[in-house]
């Protein structure tokens, strides 16, 4: 294994940045974003398409330019370092993988300061790691897509850079797939004690992967937390909405309070009517709209499900 | 224009890479062997000629009697002129030939020729066939002719006039005027008769919608396959198309012989005004002039310049003539005229 | 704040490449500056009108001609499965190694017999002999567009009830027309520097113009201004091309997988496969087989002297030369365009100066070469003894000026292919842009530089008016030979020549074809 790592002591967080501010081609991208990865974390940064969260990656990799801010690696200001010396590992969607360089040859790219034995063996080892080590001397064009994606985390990781940025890295696979692959990327990053920060728009994949998820909006990062505080308490209506199926219930005062779906059950009879019934396999949810013309979704209901147009009235369960 | 082209298809990759290697190694190799030229040891006299059929076989000659190397290059008379001219005194060139008077008229006064005085030229060389001030010496003399079918024409145009004729309405062939030989006839026609009556010579030849061949010997092959029946073209090709077909039923007419004569244009030679062989430019010069202009002018079917020099027998066979060998001299300076005049005229 | 280290050297390479190309256009159309205006108000009242509109009209008979055949036959290829569909394939990119000077002539000859030597000396039949050496240009674009047609397009369409025909028309040339537009821009830009093929069949265009004024008259000043006033005719060309594209960069390969071509019955096959043949034997057969007539016919009669050193000296100066300038073409192609790559569309466009000398006719290059090497001649600050026009340098360089384009937007269009993800993966792997240039986009571009490479190499073989200039003593090409035979209507002897230069030209069309199978992503 790379000695690079003081193995097990905590430093200190893995990436730090502060105040980054972007513009591209006159249009704010970044607007004083804060990030922090603790050494050896999963931080899933997650918002809707065109939220900046590329642009984000890019720039804390140095492959976009920044208007203001600083950005931190293992303690080491690399503000003022171009891409190829910040030692930051980079995962595309579409893999990126060098289509003339065999497997090895790929993963070896970014190794050309070790001598060749050495170069051979930390090789061997990173594909042995991704459990591909049967493939060194294929192509990429005859590897399968979770293959090549293997392989291109392989690439990323031989030269122990001190965080990992993945761009949405299973968006291109299929879904079957992708759960079991981002399991096993989790995996090897902590038997490799490396940083990570994964891009992604799925929300179920932020919750599930991330030790701490960071919600974006419109160039903000507009909550960062645990994935248990993120989805308990969310900061806004958008992080809440984003994160997972939200209803408002009216109160008294009128305040209102955030349900999930598990928590309302649907009984039949009422004031409210069902509008939208979908089969999710053990339950059905249910869309109510209220007499009050609010939107309601319930995931428990009768055993006899009820029909679209059926009058209904709603119970909160305790959380 | 971004041009994006492919095909699908993929497999070995190795192969076209060693070619590419080979041919790129092929060509660095090939490019550092090309470099060498000229030894030293030996006189060398480069020449730009815009004269080429035949010309290496009369080099050669010059080479075995003197053993002054030639180096020369070929390519068309303007060219080779612009090319002169952007050299300046940086020119390899030390002797320039032209097809053409008032080709080598115009280069005389762009500067770039020298004005040579030699007694063997001024011995060799008609006065008129030679520039006043000794920049340039005609070597070869070549006469403008009428020609026409003998199955279909009983009596043949004697005069250039005579081509714009209502009888010869459609059965005319002419060289477009972006030829050398259409201007520098135009330009002869302008100094005999003055530019009002040549233009309208050239207005009654263009009124005949006359067919315009970009080659003299394809004006001949005109005329026998039956596309024309009168035609103007240089008196050598009809020579040597009958050398390789003595039935073709061409023949031709030396026009203008009560007036001032056929039509003639000059292949000339001049020294550069910066040639670095300057003596073995001018030695070259005066074989051309003397012993070896018989080779010169044989090479391409021409009249010597030098009327002693007995011309090729087929030339002998046409007959003799009268030549308008007065206009010679004048060509280079009438030439921008002749063009405004057959462009304005309407003559492609 | 991230810096780009190499950003001042990349700079630099694109101004010395850009000052390199673009000084002799420069030097000539700087005497726009000082305009003669005599000359043009003459010409305006004689022959300028006249060849305005030949021009037009030649441009338009023979863009449409090339792009209603080569899309077409395109399409019969790839659609359609059929026996010996890739032979015939190959074949009917043959006719760019037939050089347009040795075409019209063994066309001229050859219609004569047909129509007369009067008929034969039309536009239209001009247009005809440009459309069967030209059309190959739009045949690759379009075969190679048609080839990234997803299936499920064509599919959609057929379940929709659209007939083969309906397919063709309202899915394939709409989805392909940048592809098809972009080899539309090259023919146009042959025809309007053309001057070999247009003269031979009296046709009096604007580049013919240029000639005419220049050669004719020697006013150098107004023939360069009508010069200048042809490349903004043709860069005109590049901006309705540019246009017609619409928002597309290029054709991108459509989702999923390619369509398959169809299975053609007994007679249907038959069909294609005679209508394809028909074509290369219009285009090729006849032109070859009259120059085999003539080569036949001067063995008979002996040769005659006209020129020096045979066969082997003149095709082993054209090899010399044409690989030389095509390696020339490509490496300074190569690197202004990953100069040019990643830095903007300013860069792109300082760049595009460089392509301008294949918007001008090769005469006017060649002038404006000589000019351009014989001032820095005279600056004397060469070693002594070494002197630029006449040299094997100064002619590659003259070479370079006219064809950089085919080298430099090979290499642009293969690079806009390379995912931008790779070059960044390279650069996060510590990689600076020497080596994300020469480890990533130099090995993911090959093919398409393989491709335009032969296509250069086709280029340089059939070039005559650079080579004719400027060629240094000892270096005799194939095209000077033909030039020099056919420069005295000697149509017989130019007919071995004329056979050397159409067979290297075809083998290296062979190149170009495995290039762009084993997946050339792009050809200048």
């Amino acid at each position: 294994m790379s000695g690079e790592h003081g193995e097990g002591i905590v430093k200190g967080p893995a990436l730090e940045a502060r105040g980054l501010r972007c513009s591209l081609g006159g249009r704010t991208v970044l607007d004083g974003v804060d990030v922090e990865v603790p050494a050896g974390a999963l931080l899933a940064l997650v918002g809707p398409s065109g939220c900046g969260k590329s642009t984000l990656l890019r720039a804390l990799a140095g492959l976009a330019s920044l208007d203001a801010g600083r950005v931190q690696i293992g303690g080491r200001d690399v503000t003022d370092l171009v891409a190829e010396r910040r030692r930051v590992g980079l995962v595309f969607q579409d893999n990126a993988l060098f289509g003339h360089l065999r497997v090895d040859r790929n993963v070896a790219f970014g190794l050309r300061h070790l001598p060749r034995a050495e170069r051979a063996a930390l090789v061997a080892e990173m594909l042995e790691l991704v459990g591909l080590g049967r493939l060194a001397r294929r192509y990429p064009h005859q590897l399968s897509g979770g293959e090549q994606q293997r392989v291109a985390l392989a690439r990323a990781l031989a030269p122990s850079p001190e965080v990992v940025l993945l761009d949405e890295p299973f968006g291109a696979l299929d879904e079957s797939l992708r759960e079991d692959l981002g399991w096993e990327v989790k995996s090897i990053l902590e038997r490799r004690r490396t940083a990570a920060v994964l891009v992604t728009h799925d929300r179920h994949e932020a919750l599930t992967l991330g030790d701490r998820v960071a919600v974006m909006e419109v160039g903000r990062i507009v909550q960062h937390g645990t994935a248990r505080d993120v989805y308990r308490a969310p900061a806004s209506r958008f992080v809440a909405g984003f994160i997972a199926v939200a209803s408002y219930l009216r109160a008294a005062d009128g305040s209102e309070v955030l349900v999930r779906p598990h928590q309302l059950r649907v009984v039949e009879g009422g004031p409210h009517s069902v509008e939208r019934v979908e089969f999710l396999g053990p339950t059905h949810r249910y869309t109510i709209r209220t007499s009050a013309g609010d939107a309601l979704v319930a995931d428990l209901g009768p055993d006899a499900p009820l029909a679209v147009g059926a009058r209904c009235d709603v119970e909160v369960l305790a959380r | 224009m971004v041009r994006s082209l492919r095909f699908r298809d993929t497999s070995s990759r190795r192969r076209i890479a060693a070619l590419v290697v080979a041919s790129v190694a092929a060509a660095a190799l090939a490019a550092c062997g090309g470099s060498g030229e000229g030894d030293g040891s030996r006189q060398v006299v480069t020449v730009y000629t815009g004269r080429h059929y035949g010309i290496e076989a009369v080099f050669e000659q010059f080479t075995a009697e003197t053993g002054i190397e030639v180096r020369f290059t070929t390519g068309s008379d303007p060219e080779l002129r612009e090319r002169l001219i952007a050299e300046g005194d940086n020119t390899p060139a030390d002797l320039v030939i032209a097809a053409d008077a008032a080709n080598i008229d115009l280069a005389a006064a762009a500067g770039v020729l020298a004005s040579v005085d030699s007694a063997v030229l001024a011995d060799a060389i008609p006065e008129e066939l030679r520039s006043a001030d000794g920049t340039w010496f005609a070597l070869s003399r070549r006469l403008r002719v009428i020609m026409y079918s003998t199955e279909r024409v009983d009596a043949p145009p004697s005069d250039y006039a005579d081509l714009g004729d209502p009888a010869w309405k459609g059965r005319l062939c002419l060289r477009p005027s972006t030829h050398p030989y259409t201007q520098s006839l135009v330009a002869g026609l302008i100094n005999n008769l003055g530019t009002e009556a040549a233009a309208g010579i050239v207005q009654s030849w263009v009124a005949n919608d006359p067919l315009y061949v970009n080659s003299d010997t394809d004006i001949v092959k005109a005329i026998a396959a039956g596309d024309c029946d009168v035609a103007l073209a240089n008196s050598y090709y009809l020579a040597r198309l009958l050398g390789e077909d003595p039935a073709l039923a061409v023949a031709l007419r030396w026009p203008d012989q009560t007036g001032a004569g056929a039509h003639l244009n000059v292949s000339a030679a001049g020294v550069t005004a910066a040639a670095p062989n300057r003596e073995a430019a001018l030695r070259l010069l005066e074989w051309l002039a003397t012993s070896g202009q018989k080779a010169f002018s044989d090479a391409n079917n021409e009249f010597p310049a030098d009327p002693s020099i007995e011309p090729a027998a087929v030339l002998v066979a046409f007959g003799s003539f009268t030549a308008d060998t007065a206009s010679v001299r004048e060509l280079g300076r009438l030439n921008p005229e002749a063009v405004a005049l057959l462009s304005a005229a309407g003559y492609e | 704040m991230s810096r780009r280290r190499g950003s001042l050297l990349g700079w630099a390479a694109i101004l010395v490449v850009v000052a390199l190309a673009g000084a002799p256009v420069l030097v000539l159309a700087s005497s726009v500056l000082d305009p003669s205006t005599g000359i043009w108000a003459e010409l305006w009242q004689t022959r300028l009108p006249g060849m305005i509109s030949e021009t037009a009209l030649l441009l338009a008979a023979v863009v449409t001609g090339t792009v209603l055949l080569g899309t077409s036959l395109a399409w019969l290829v790839s659609a359609y499965s059929f026996a010996g569909r890739r032979v015939i394939g190959w074949a009917l990119v043959a006719p760019l190694a037939i050089p347009g000077y040795v075409g019209g002539f063994a066309w001229l000859d050859t219609l004569s017999g047909v129509v007369g030597a009067r008929g034969v000396r039309s536009l239209w039949l001009c247009a005809a002999v440009l459309v069967l050496t030209l059309y190959p240009y739009v045949y690759l674009f379009a075969r190679a567009a048609f080839a990234d047609l997803g299936a499920s397009t064509v599919a959609a369409a057929r379940g929709l009830g659209t007939g083969p025909v309906g397919v063709f028309l309202r899915i394939a040339v709409p989805a392909c027309r940048p592809a098809i537009a972009a080899g539309a821009a090259l023919v146009a830009m042959e025809v309007l520097t053309d001057i070999g093929t247009v003269r031979l069949f009296n046709v009096s265009t604007l580049a013919d113009g240029v000639m005419r004024v220049w050669f004719g008259t020697g006013e150098r000043e107004a023939a360069t201004e009508l010069a200048t006033a042809l490349t903004g005719v043709a860069v005109l060309v590049i901006a309705v091309e540019r246009l017609t594209r619409g928002g597309a960069r290029h054709a991108r390969r459509q989702a999923g997988a390619a369509m398959a071509p169809q299975q053609l019955g007994r007679a249907g096959a038959a069909a294609a496969l005679a209508t394809c043949a028909a074509i290369v034997v219009v285009a090729v057969v006849v032109p070859v087989a009259r120059l085999v007539a003539w080569a036949v016919e001067t063995t008979r009669s002996g040769p005659v002297a006209t020129v020096a050193g045979g066969v082997g000296h003149h095709a082993g100066s054209t090899l010399l030369l044409a690989s030389t300038a095509a390696v020339v073409c490509i490496g300074l192609g190569t690197l202004l365009a990953l100069a040019v790559a990643h830095r903007g569309r300013s860069a792109r466009a300082v760049g595009r100066l460089a392509t301008l000398g294949y918007a001008m006719p090769g005469p006017v290059v060649a002038v404006g070469v000589v000019v351009t090497l014989a001032a820095v001649d005279r600056w004397r600050w060469l070693p002594a003894g070494v002197v630029l026009v006449g040299s094997l340098a100064g002619l590659v360089f003259a070479l370079a000026v006219r064809f950089l384009a085919v080298g430099y937007q090979g290499a642009e269009a293969s690079l806009d292919r390379v995912p931008p993800s790779m070059v960044d993966s390279a650069r996060v792997l510590g990689s600076g842009s020497t080596r994300v240039a020469l480890a990533v986009e130099l090995p993911a571009i090959r093919f398409g530089l393989l491709a335009a490479s032969a296509l250069l190499f086709v280029d340089m073989v059939k070039e005559l008016p650079i080579t004719l200039l400027l060629r240094p003593f000892g270096i005799d090409t194939l095209s000077v030979w033909v030039w020099q035979a056919t420069s005295e209507s000697l149509w017989a002897q130019a007919a071995v020549p004329s056979l050397v230069i159409v067979a290297i030209g075809m083998a290296a069309v062979g190149l170009l074809l495995v290039a762009l199978e084993r997946g050339a992503e792009v050809v200048s």
